[in-house]
């Protein structure tokens, strides 16, 4: 259900408009915004995301659940197009953050590329190019343990991207290695042809 | 006998005067010891972060002068000099001041920050060609870690003092300064017939050199001795020392002040605890009432005794102006200004005990207690002045608010509060108490109460972490139930709602709803211990006591360590170990050590996505809807609600996509208050949040989750035909397998429906 009146009623204006406009699309996943996980975000989101089918339904109990028709899923795009570049993702700021890491850890100064690639976090939190780089720049300055640690952090923003999946994969499997875990590192191995393939198929 | 007389005077002559020398030879080592590489004891200077500005900041032009106003910028027709801003329609003129940061110095910059599209629009900077693409602003000093009762000081060189400053004291104090040796006969017959003729003291007798020697080394007693050893001691620093370094030593020496248990000395210091600004930018007015206060911080105290103070800066101006110091059009600005002086509320001095005292735990682990009190270290920290405000504000307005709508005594809640980052658990803000600049006990550190429902999304986790036995649409059993504890006592939970049973429930709607036996039930069918396990892999120390009651929150911990254990759950599962500082340099700038962001694994992402799939549905349906009162509907929300037997604790705590806040409300003496978690803490925190901002709680799917179309009334897989569907998150392998029975209906039409009848 719908949070309050006001949102109801926003919500059957849009969903007006929106059966005309584009049709319903609950799984429209743009790719800078996070995924909607059971199509609660209706009320007040604005009109990207909509539920056409919970108008016409008699009323489901009130359990913070939208009630919806089954909707089919809609066929995987056959060419996902992932960026490759922080450019294509990251403000200006960001985007200047990173260049200047980039020119800290050519120097050899992991130690102060970490830094400005953490006062980037702050600005965008979620920049997966960001923490994938976080992760090297740790790797780097020798810190393996924490660079496992931030990789896998930065596999969960990376949301299928397989040019930064290899790159954080490849993170864990030297920081892997370097503390003794060979299976871990193989498996880590693994991962990084994985999503190659994906590279080369998407 | 006349000769023997003669012989045993001289002898004590010369006795004497060995005597008279070797004490001389004693204090001239005392004066070079203590003035040689002039060392005072500089207790840590405490940084806020610093603003961050970028073209894309959701900041609009007032916000953005008020924090400037909080920096203590001042707004004026055009800004031309270092802390200085100018509005004007949809842009703001700023020249940020010079500061030494953790990654070196940032020269002072002339800003021109324009705005569009509700927010920067662009930073342009005379004579660079493009936009900036980021510049800081130069952070807050929001206080110092000193000992009990200490000096402060914020010291300046010789060469950073305004020429008006050090000319006015030279001419107020000492006007024959750069003529004696240390010593002015003339100055005293002087001062003698000035305040003769005032009628009262407004010259001193002694030399500013002399000064100085009675604070460096000479209790306050006033007996001749005493005016002996100053004056000797004065000749002697002055033949070992030049003037400009005596002058440097008294500008940093000087007692200007008190700020509670700390002594304010020196000019630097003075500047910022009155006019909140570094001495650079002092105008004449200001110069003079500083200068007022070294013939007495105390009686010519500018909080205290405006009028005294006032009537004695006019004078220093009067005398700025017979001598030239400045133009008669600026004394009579000047003398018609008012004190100017920055509210009592301690600017610059120590404005956030609460936080400053968890800054200075997380650095004893690093450095020496001593080291901290007296080596001038600069702390910069992760504090958000603006959310520390929010915070602050919340509390006392949201305590004052249900005291009176209840009819409750005023001033007998208590409270504690914490907000921080989610992806780095840099903490934001942190309030100990009802009061923000209260120094005594830190409730969001020390108070360590049962959290009661809060230990809920715990036990929900560890269930969801055995998908091959829970999911989000599992049924639980809400009847009573009655324990024998190990100790012999019986153990039997009620429903809040006394003696409410609700039967079978979904097990998420038993988390929304926060139902005690359907929790209890549970937490026994996973185990204690698992769920001990699981909140200390959320980020507590050590697990705590394995028992059946630890379901609904049988464990005493501070606002703290439940901030670090939701933050853990805001992170998807990973944990950030709380923080408040980022660096520390030495005195001159040279970095000592960075605290970097800790990333370490603490829950499993997939049960963390489920467990928090259900604290969404507490604001939305459950025992957390009050939070949408205050904020936007469209701010998706996770966040649970705490209360504690006989209503003695309140607790809400909870997370959009980039802070998590929790907040405490409860008594001191641990009386029972009548309030909830929805009724005592969650008003605050929505208060809080709506004043800091809160992005929407949206995560991304981890590869473990799989979100399924499940038919309302049976759970079981959605297909065609199926008009009741709900999208349930799951572990991917444990997805329901089987069809609905609408599925079946609707699919007979499908390919599979053609396949099955070809079967059937």
């Amino acid at each position: 259900m719908v949070r309050t009146p006001v949102a109801m009623t926003r919500c059957l204006v849009l969903a007006g408009v929106m059966l005309i406009a584009s049709g319903c699309a609950p799984f429209a996943d743009p790719q800078d915004r996070p995924r909607d996980p059971a199509g609660t975000a209706t009320a007040g989101q604005g009109p990207e995301v909509d539920d056409s089918g919970a108008t016409e339904a008699p009323a489901p109990p009130d359990d913070g659940i939208e009630t919806a028709a089954y909707t089919p899923p809609e066929p995987e795009p056959l060419e996902q197009r992932y960026p490759r570049s922080a450019g294509e993702v990251s403000g200006p700021a960001v985007s200047s953050l990173y260049r200047q890491a980039q020119s800290e850890a050519d120097a050899g100064r992991h130690a102060s590329a970490i830094a400005v690639l953490e006062r980037a976090l702050r600005i965008e939190p979620r920049n997966a190019f960001v923490w994938s780089r976080l992760a090297e720049a740790q790797l780097a300055a020798g810190d393996a343990g924490q660079a496992e640690n931030t990789a896998l952090r930065a596999n969960s923003f990376a949301r299928g991207n397989p040019y930064l999946e290899a790159r954080n994969w490849r993170v864990i499997a030297d920081a892997r290695r370097s503390a003794g875990d060979q299976a871990g590192a193989r498996a880590a191995v693994d991962r990084v042809e994985q999503a190659r393939l994906r590279q080369s198929g998407g | 006998m006349r000769s023997a007389l003669r012989i045993s005077l001289l002898l004590l002559l010369a006795l004497g005067i060995a005597a008279g020398s070797l004490y001389v030879l004693h204090l001239d080592r005392e004066i070079r010891e203590r003035f040689a590489g002039v060392r005072w004891a500089v207790p840590s200077k405490v940084f806020a972060a610093p603003m961050e500005l970028y073209p894309g900041l959701d900041i609009g032009p007032d916000a953005l002068a008020d924090e400037l106003d909080r920096l203590g910028y001042r707004k004026v027709g055009e800004a031309r000099n270092p802390g200085t801003y100018a509005r004007s329609g949809s842009s703001v003129q700023l020249v940020s001041r010079p500061f030494r940061y953790w990654d070196g110095e940032v020269p002072s910059r002339r800003l021109f920050i324009r705005f569009g599209g509700g927010g920067i629009r662009e930073i342009v900077e005379p004579g660079v060609n493009s936009s900036h693409a980021l510049v800081r602003i130069d952070p807050l000093a929001i206080g110092s870690i000193h000992a009990a009762r200490a000096e402060d000081r914020l010291l300046l060189k010789r060469d950073e003092v305004p020429d008006l400053l050090a000319r006015g004291v030279i001419l107020v104090e000492d006007r024959h300064f750069y003529k004696h040796h240390g010593v002015s006969i003339r100055g005293i017959g002087r001062a003698l017939v000035a305040n003769i003729r005032a009628g009262r003291v407004v010259q001193g007798g002694s030399t500013i050199t002399q000064q100085l020697v009675r604070n460096f080394f000479l209790t306050l007693d006033q007996n001749l001795q005493r005016k002996i050893k100053e004056a000797v001691m004065a000749l002697l620093l002055e033949l070992h020392y030049d003037k400009e370094a005596i002058l440097e030593a008294y500008i940093n020496e000087i007692f200007l002040g008190q700020d509670g248990s700390r002594a304010v000395h020196g000019f630097g210091l003075a500047s910022v605890f009155y006019f909140n600004k570094p001495v650079a930018e002092l105008n004449a007015a200001e110069t003079a009432l500083l200068v007022s206060l070294a013939k007495g911080a105390s009686y010519y105290n500018p909080r205290r005794h405006p009028e005294r103070a006032r009537e004695r800066r006019d004078l220093v101006l009067g005398i700025f102006a017979d001598n030239g110091l400045i133009d008669e059009a600026t004394h009579e600005a000047a003398v018609a200004s008012p004190l100017g002086v920055a509210s009592g509320d301690g600017v610059g001095a120590v404005r956030y005990p609460a936080f400053i005292e968890l800054v200075r735990r997380q650095l004893q682990a690093d450095y020496r207690e001593e080291d901290l009190q007296s080596e001038g270290l600069r702390v910069f920290t992760t504090l958000v002045p603006r959310a520390q405000a929010g915070l602050e504000r919340s509390i006392g307005g949201g305590l004052d608010e249900i005291e009176r709508g209840r009819g409750m005594e005023a001033d007998t809640l208590e409270a504690a509060g914490i907000v921080a980052r989610t992806e780095s658990g840099e903490i934001i803000a942190l309030a100990g108490g009802r009061d923000g600049r209260y120094r005594g006990f830190n409730r969001a550190l020390d108070a360590r109460r049962p959290i009661g429902s809060l230990a809920k999304p715990f036990v929900y986790h560890t269930a969801l972490s055995a998908p091959e036995r829970f999911n989000l649409l599992s049924m639980l059993e809400d009847e009573p139930l009655r324990i024998e504890m190990p100790n012999g006592s019986i153990w039997e939970p009620r429903n809040y709602d006394a003696d409410a049973v609700h039967g079978d429930v979904r097990l998420y709607e038993a988390l929304a709803k926060s139902y005690n036996l359907a929790t209890a039930r549970l937490g026994l069918a996973v185990t204690p211990e698992a769920v001990a396990d699981t909140m200390r892999r959320a980020g507590l120390e050590e697990a705590p006591a394995a028992l059946p009651s630890l379901a609904l929150g049988a464990v005493d911990l501070s606002p703290l360590q439940v901030a670090q254990m939701y933050a853990t759950l805001a992170s998807g599962g990973y944990r950030y170990p709380l923080t408040a500082i980022r660096e520390v340099t030495d005195a001159e700038g040279a970095p000592l050590t960075r605290y970097g962001l800790r990333v370490e694994r603490g829950l499993d992402e997939g049960p963390t996505f489920l467990t928090n799939w259900a604290l969404e549905r507490v604001t939305l349906f459950g025992t957390g809807q009050g939070v949408y009162r205050r904020l936007d509907p469209g701010t998706r929300i996770a966040g649970k609600t705490g209360t504690t037997d006989g209503f003695r604790d309140a607790w809400f705590a909870g997370f959009g996509s980039d802070r998590v806040g929790v907040i405490w409300v409860g008594r001191d003496d641990n009386k029972p208050t009548g309030l909830t978690g929805a009724s005592g803490a969650l008003p605050l925190w929505s208060a809080t949040m709506e004043r800091i901002g809160l992005r929407s709680y949206e995560p991304y799917v981890p590869e473990s989750v799989a979100e399924v179309q499940v038919d309302r009334e049976s759970g079981m897989l959605a297909g065609e035909g199926c008009t009741q569907v709900i999208v349930v998150p799951y572990i991917a392998e444990f997805a329901p397998g089987d069809k609905a029975p609408c599925a079946d209906e609707g699919d007979a039409g499908g390919i599979r429906g053609w396949f099955e009848r070809l079967w059937q």
